[in-house]
């Protein structure tokens, strides 16, 4: 059941009308038996592992309150990894995947959500170490933490520390979270069915037969997928944090302009900010502490670190590795070269410093999700390699490139107005003839310019 | 070394690290309001506090400091 599907849009109205017609304290517990119900239906006998995980998690979280014993914390971490490395990475490190079809082990799947549910585990676990507080959430508390349906499959990654008190408050009907979820989900089908599924077929065609192509179309075709990624995962983000606020819920805003970032560590804080803040508190900020005495080494040994594990969680294959140290290595070079970097800027006029500084970060990101795209590093650097050659510019589908192009316009148009606002806030503040203008366009839109190549979203992958 | 002395010197010290040589600190500021101090400087920043002082954070005093004022407590409590 997609996001995207008529039947979530049925299953989510169906628990919102349940979830307010119950008494308040029975409402959490609709909500985990409904996120459960979600997952099986999503994966099937795979939401044993999910409860596996929390049954797990939970119990190593009360020993570490009844005996506040860093062991507790040490097994809790090696639990998670374990798990993920069992479905995610040994598969593909013993070649599981490439073993004829139908074999036991070739259908050792990666449960979607696992990367996302074990990282709030680990998160979870730190926080109450670091905190020193000897205070569990319940059972239940714990459990919907992990398993809240709307953001079960691909985040964001929640912390404790912002979700638990959510489900402890009396969650009454509350209109404008109505009004301001709606809205949200609205804008993200816009981006998904709009964009993402309109871009998706030319990128399709062109990757997967990149050696007819070469130059301006492999380049474009590698901006596509950069702004396909961008909308199709801000897009599940988007009707996430929407279907959560139906039931009076407040997930972490995931993304805030990426396109707006003027250097590769800023990209990296408007992008999958879920990620890249856990990323920093969990792993950068210790290890930099750990190696604070080393100096700039210290940095660039915690930068690399951080990035390479980036890159890992996004599945085990080495062009995700690449990935993760060209993005650390920039990220390393931007740290070590800020006075260079800020002179140099200072001598152009600053509106051309902006766009030059924005449209190197741009390019730079566009170009390494080519190696999100490829099956390996081989066809990674065939691809890029066949940028330097020319022939005829491939376009694929003309309408459905208007039609994408059109919607981008719509969307890249109001980010630039809207700044770092969340889009349903900044629509909440326009004027109600131009508010319900944009309602109208967008349900428009959906059926007549939209296509589902595919339910899916990117992220789920991982 | 009265609050407002070592208000005064840490403040000497972020403009020194973070080269803002016109920034000004009070109890309530924190991390975000001052340009330059981000997560891949707050290391450094807290490193030549810690220089500077004579004395070490542990890891969980120095993601616990939520203002200067903290920062403050902190360094206090050590000396």
């Amino acid at each position: 059941m997609s996001l995207v599907s008529v039947l979530y849009l049925i299953f989510l109205g169906m628990v919102l009308l349940v979830y307010y017609a119950l008494p308040q304290k029975a409402r959490p517990y609709l909500l985990l038996l409904s996120s459960w119900a979600f997952y099986a239906i999503n994966q099937g006998y795979y939401l044993f592992v999910l409860l596996l995980s929390i049954s797990i998690n939970y119990l190593l979280c009360r020993g570490w309150a009844k005996h506040g014993n860093r062991a507790w914390v040490a097994v809790s971490i090696l639990f998670n990894l374990a798990l993920l490395s069992f479905f995610k990475y040994l598969p593909a490190i013993f070649g599981f995947t490439s073993l004829p079809d139908g074999s036991l082990l070739q259908q050792i799947a990666i449960p979607i959500g696992l990367s996302f549910f074990s990282f709030q585990a680990m998160g979870y676990m730190l926080d109450l170490h670091w905190s020193g507080k000897r205070q569990v959430a319940s059972m239940a508390q714990y459990s919907l933490f992990m398993s809240f349906f709307p953001q079960l499959l691909a985040g964001p990654i929640a912390r404790g520390k912002s979700f638990i008190p959510q489900v402890s408050k009396a969650s009454c009907f509350n209109y404008a979270d109505m009004v301001s979820g709606s809205r949200r989900i609205l804008w993200g089908l816009f981006k998904k069915v709009v964009i993402a599924s309109n871009l998706s077929p030319y990128t399709d065609v062109v990757f997967q037969n990149y050696n007819d192509h070469q130059g301006i179309t492999i380049a474009l075709a590698a901006i596509a997928y950069f702004i396909q990624i961008y909308m199709d995962f801000s897009a599940y983000s988007d009707i996430a944090i929407g279907s959560a606020r139906l039931f009076g819920y407040r997930l972490m805003e995931n993304f805030r302009v990426p396109l707006s970032a003027k250097s590769v560590t800023d990209f990296w804080r408007r992008w999958h900010i879920s990620l890249s803040s856990w990323v920093r508190d969990y792993l950068f900020l210790p290890l930099q502490y750990q190696t604070r005495a080393w100096g700039k080494a210290g940095l660039t040994t915690a930068t690399m670190i951080t990035f390479l594990v980036i890159g890992v969680w996004h599945g085990a294959n080495w062009t995700l590795v690449i990935f993760g140290v060209l993005h650390g290595i920039a990220s390393t070079w931007e740290s070590h070269s800020k006075e260079l970097r800020a002179k140099l800027w200072q001598s152009l006029p600053k509106r051309i410093g902006n766009v030059l500084s924005n449209l190197i970060v741009f390019l730079f990101i566009a170009a390494s999700a080519i190696l999100l795209r490829s099956a390996s590093i081989g066809e990674a650097i065939a691809i890029i390699s066949r940028i330097a050659g020319s022939s005829p510019l491939y376009l694929g589908s003309k309408q459905l490139l208007v039609f994408a192009i059109s919607g981008m316009l719509l969307v890249f148009g109001i980010d630039t107005f809207k700044g770092d606002i969340p889009i349903d806030e900044y629509i909440g503040k326009q004027p109600k003839a131009l508010r319900w203008a944009l309602y109208i366009c967008l349900i428009i839109a959906l059926p007549l310019i939209g296509s589902l190549s595919s339910e899916n979203f990117i992220y789920y992958q991982y | 070394m009265n609050r407002q002395q070592m208000l005064s010197q840490v403040e000497d010290i972020i403009r020194h690290t973070l080269k803002q040589p016109d920034v000004c600190i009070f109890e309530q500021t924190t991390a975000s309001d001052i340009p330059g101090w981000d997560s891949l400087s707050h290391m450094t920043v807290m490193v030549a506090i810690e220089a500077h002082f004579n004395m070490k954070f542990s890891f969980m005093e120095m993601i616990s400091m939520s203002d200067i004022g903290s920062l403050l407590d902190t360094i206090s409590s050590k000396q």
